[in-house]
């Protein structure tokens, strides 16, 4: 499906993958529910006033249990719309489109009474409001998806109005001192004070820097799915949690391997799972689902870190203009070479760092999920970040078809001197009886077939997009086109009489293949009044357009004469 | 059916400029979050004033904060004048407001490393800085020997964060009890649903959740939170609330579930107290109905008689009623309705979300939550023949096909029937009309196979 543009850029990723997302490294939440999570959280209301607000606070109390990760994860992945491997693959580090369920399950040892229980190593491109948890024995009494981080900028932010020290290196001497300071501002233009007087830091004062002795609380490595729970009794419990994600997509890609007379071919569709986000799902039952999901544009928290931007004074100088000069490299130390083509191949890379192929031995199993097809992995894989992975889930050999030569035209009078080449298509029926009778998730599929002309030898003839087909349904694919079977057009005659125009079209039809072939003249009946008032050979109805069929024999040619009226304009 | 409530049913009534003298509030901190984007924070606190006029100084508003909805209510004080100060301190501030000021510099020197300091004067601060040392003129690091710059102080008006003062004349001395209340944006909420779909035994199970956000810069700690579901208008052009998406027929039942009714909001209170942490995604659950009656329909719509060159998917609905009847009997505040439906291992998966509206109770609810694979409908417009200089006949021909294992019916809807009198000359099911300009057919379908409707419909133009 279509979304108007609901995956907002930049979410996400930044500083933050790549680290410790299997959660094994991760710190444990603090407990900021006891305590404000601001070093001066209360406002500086007049005079002595805190101590006797904060007393009046009531905060119950109550452990903190940390899930460091799941025990077992299972992913079902979705698309927003039908794409190609090469689509996925092309997709940018910031493409958020696509979407997986995660069902993890975790097994966590609670005490009796209330318990904060962080789950570490959600994936980071989490729909927090999608999270659902099954198992506790107890009411939920809030569930909170935390994403004030710890970055260079927050750290200062949060600092403001706290001590801090401030470190100067003599750069000569090497001599480091260190100054204590109240940090005044930060981090869009640090200013601090010291007993000498007021300061902006980043202000080509030499080498100095901010040392801070604790950590403002609240701000944390990484974003926290966590739920507040009462516990009736103390045990181990296990739960399943739930969630979408966004940033995992896949595709269906087919390969059609004509045989060389033209008249079956070969088969095999792929499933491309893409996991552009940063999480890894290890050894995870996998499942894809096929057909069109209603979807709401997800609310994604603004998780990328806040970038720090040093401000400062107006630093011009009286030789500002000479700074082309001053900067020239030293003769004689040549400038280091461009990157080689692979590097930057590497360095452009878009999203996708690995690509697994998975052949014979995976199997597929087709099933439903509701009015979906689903597909399952039979065995579990793993689906790591920034990665792409190809697994078979069709291969039907021997499929019969209809190839048809077919030309689209209208009833406008012009002749057209020069041959058309018809457009090769081939039409099938999903039915087993020709060799298919299996859903078909749209997706791209590509020709090939061996040519004599170059010696045998296998060659790509083309590539069209497919759409979802349901089992028994026909549908056509275009493979290119045929320049030995091409068309001419002549206008016979063109009448208008008493508001209504008449069209006498003759097409003749040519074909230099060695056998018989069917060729169609496609036409939609368009404008007020269309009516077909005579034909050489009779049309029929198909697919909302008026369709010529006629055989051309080998080596010859055959012709079609219609005689259309419309609506003088 | 079991409705779970778990939310108490205060009935306070949130004002902008509440507390009155009569009814003191307790201290704390009382939070109520409008939908739009918007919240009304009550901050009650001791504060020790002194007798006479004198500036109060509220520095960790929201930095969201709406500075012209403030108000200060204490007993005995009056409000002199209050200021929004956001001219913010920064390096660059700072020395403009050092222009004609003296400041020290500390140069060190790149060679041997000592450190010498000056006093200089500022004489000015455009693109770069001048100064006055002794009597020369200098730019500062002209020469791009590091130097320090200290200044005395920070100037009166410069602040680190957005502050809002407060200038009051008090009538005696004395801590008491003194409420600050203002609109904030940043803190926004909305439900979400999680509704589990029994299509075998047309039960849906449904859980709500209240969504609460916060991206105002400050947290609010320890807050007494109540929400209030509908409309509000705002004077900057949007309004507060949603329409009634999802909603085919809105009812006019009381309202019994959660959430008190309130004139024209329905106000919902968070049980205890929360603490609202900057970037933070809180959920807090309020509904939790199970065994709603509810069924799946498949539906295809269509604008205008046309053909379709290629066949096209059936939506999938879910529909049920939030009336008492039909096991749920609550109000549903706007938010997104996530539909699961378990697969063949018995897991439940997602099969799509859909936005609703504010929901009155007794209402009945279509979600169309995706399409179907395996039902798919081509049109065929067969004929469009002019009967007269006004009317026109439309042949329309409709291909309908199921894939699935069991027999569907599929609500086939063809709008576009525009003129006046439309009237039906022929078709193969009976049809009805829907509304004036369309008609809707239900045509089962067997399991595995297809159907062809017809119909002849004339109209005029």
């Amino acid at each position: 499906m279509m979304l108007p543009s609901p995956l907002r850029g930049g979410v996400g990723g930044g500083g933050l993958c790549g680290t410790s997302h299997d959660g094994a490294a991760r710190p444990p939440r603090p407990a900021y529910s006891l305590r404000a999570p601001h070093p001066q959280p209360l406002p500086s209301w007049g005079r002595g006033a805190i101590a006797l607000a904060l007393s009046l606070l009531t905060t119950p109390a109550f452990a903190d249990v940390v899930s460091p990760k799941a025990d077992a994860v299972a992913i079902t992945i979705y698309r927003d719309t039908p794409a190609s491997a090469r689509q996925l693959r092309e997709a940018g580090d910031d493409d958020r489109s696509g979407l997986a369920m995660v069902a993890e399950t975790r097994t966590v040892d609670l005490p009796a009474g209330r318990s904060r229980i962080s789950f570490a190593g959600v994936a980071d491109d989490i729909i927090p409001a999608s999270a659902t948890l099954e198992g506790l024995p107890g009411g939920q009494v809030e569930r909170d998806f935390d994403y004030d981080l710890l970055d260079p900028a927050s750290l200062i932010e949060k600092s403001v109005g706290g001590q801090v020290m401030v470190r100067r290196t003599n750069a000569k001497t090497g001599e480091v001192t260190e100054e204590p300071a109240t940090l005044l501002e930060g981090p869009a233009g640090v200013l601090v004070k010291t007993a000498t007087g007021v300061e902006a830091l980043g202000c080509g004062a030499g080498p100095q820097g901010l040392v801070f002795t604790h950590l403002p609380e609240g701000l944390a490595a990484q974003p926290a799915l966590s739920v507040v729970a009462d516990v009736p009794s103390a045990g181990r419990y296990t739960l399943t949690l739930n969630y979408l994600s966004v940033a995992i997509d896949w595709s269906a890609d087919y390969v059609a391997r004509l045989s060389p007379d033209g008249k079956t071919l070969d088969l095999t569709g792929w499933l491309t799972l893409s996991n552009r986000s940063g999480m890894s799902f290890a050894d995870a039952p996998t499942a894809v689902v096929a057909g069109k999901l209603a979807r709401v544009a997800p609310d994604l928290p603004d998780i990328s870190p806040a970038e720090t931007t040093p401000e400062c004074w107006p630093m011009g100088t009286t030789t500002d203009g000479l700074t082309a000069l001053q900067t020239r490299p030293p003769l004689g130390i040549p400038e280091p070479p461009p990157p080689s083509a692979p590097m930057m191949d590497m360095m452009n890379a878009a999203s996708v760092s690995e690509m697994v192929v998975t052949a014979e031995h995976r199997r597929v199993t087709a099933t439903t999920l509701g009015d979906y097809r689903l597909y399952t992995i039979d065995e579990p894989t793993t689906v790591a970040a920034r990665q792409t992975k190809q697994i078979r889930f069709l291969h039907q050999t021997a499929v019969k078809f209809d190839t048809l030569y077919v030309w689209h035209v209208n009833s406008i009078a012009n002749d057209q001197d020069a041959p058309v080449p018809a457009d090769v298509t081939l039409s099938f029926e999903n039915k087993e009886a020709v060799g298919l009778g299996l859903p078909l998730p749209a997706g791209m599929v590509s020709f090939r077939q061996p040519q004599a002309a170059a010696g045998g030898r296998e060659l790509f003839i083309g590539e069209q997009g497919l759409r979802d087909v349901p089992l028994n349904e026909p549908f056509e694919l275009q493979t290119g086109e045929a320049s030995d079977v091409t068309a001419v057009q002549r206008v016979v005659s063109d009448v208008t009489r008493a508001g209504h125009e008449r069209v006498t079209l003759e097409f003749t039809l040519t074909s230099a293949k060695s056998a018989p072939v069917i060729a169609e003249l496609r036409q939609t009946p368009e404008g007020e009044g269309f009516k077909v008032v005579s034909e050489s050979t009779s049309h029929v109805l198909k697919n909302g357009d008026d369709v010529w069929r006629v055989s051309i024999p080998a080596n010859g040619s055959a012709t079609v004469t219609t005689t259309i009226e419309t609506a003088a304009s | 059916m079991r409705l779970k409530v778990l939310l108490a049913t205060a009935a306070f009534v949130a004002t902008a400029g509440a507390a009155s003298a009569a009814d003191p509030p307790a201290p704390g901190l009382e939070v109520t979050i409008y939908n739009a984007d918007l919240a009304l924070v009550q901050d009650a606190r001791q504060l020790d004033i002194t007798k006479g006029r004198q500036r109060l100084e509220f520095k960790d508003v929201s930095s969201a904060i709406r500075p012209e909805t403030v108000t200060l209510a204490a007993d005995g004080v009056d409000i002199v004048e209050q200021n929004f100060d956001f001219d913010l301190l920064t390096p660059s501030k700072l020395m403009e407001k050092a222009v004609g000021q003296q400041v020290q510099i500390v140069r060190t020197n790149p060679g041997n490393g000592q450190q010498v300091t000056e006093t200089a004067t500022v004489l000015a601060a455009n693109e770069g800085v001048v100064l006055k040392i002794g009597d020369r003129i200098e730019v500062l690091r002209d020469d791009g020997v590091p130097t320090r710059v200290i200044f005395d102080k920070v100037p009166e008006n410069l602040r680190a964060q957005p502050t809002l003062s407060v200038t009051v004349d008090s009538d005696h001395a004395g801590a008491r009890l003194a409420t600050l209340s203002y609109l904030t944006t940043g803190l926004a909420w909305k439900a979400d649903y999680v509704a589990l779909f029994n299509e075998q035994a047309a039960k849906l199970d449904l859980q709500g959740w209240i969504t609460l956000t916060n991206t105002s810069g400050t947290s609010f700690v320890d807050a007494d939170t109540k929400l209030v579901a509908g409309q509000v208008q705002l004077q900057d052009g949007e309004s507060g609330g949603n329409g009634v998406e999802g909603v085919t027929h809105a009812g006019s039942e009381a309202h019994t579930g959660p959430g008190q009714a309130l004139g024209d909001f329905y106000i919902y209170s968070l049980p205890e107290r929360t603490t609202i942490a900057q970037n933070q995604t809180k959920q807090v659950s309020f509904l939790d109905a199970q065994g709603v009656t509810a069924h799946k329909v498949y539906q295809w719509n269509a604008e205008a008689p046309a053909s379709a060159s290629e066949p096209s998917h059936a939506e999938v609905a879910v529909d049920f009623s939030n009336s008492t009847g039909g096991g749920l009997g609550a109000g549903l505040p706007a938010g997104t309705v996530r539909i699961y439906e378990r697969d063949a291992s018995g897991a439940p998966k997602f099969v799509g979300e859909v936005p609703i509206g504010a929901v009155p109770q007794g209402s009945e609810l279509s979600l169309k939550f995706g399409d179907a694979f395996d039902v798919t409908v081509q049109p065929t417009l067969v004929q469009d023949t002019k009967v007269d200089k006004t009317r026109s006949r439309y042949s329309m021909s409709y291909l309908i096909r199921n894939a699935t294992a069991a027999p569907v019916t599929v609500e086939l809807r063809q709008g576009g029937y525009w003129g006046r009198d439309t009237k039906v000359i022929s078709e193969s099911l009976p049809s009805r009309a829907i509304d004036a300009y369309t008609r809707g057919w239900s045509v089962p379908v067997p399991a595995d196979g297809q159907v062809t409707l017809t119909s002849q419909i004339e109209t005029g133009s």
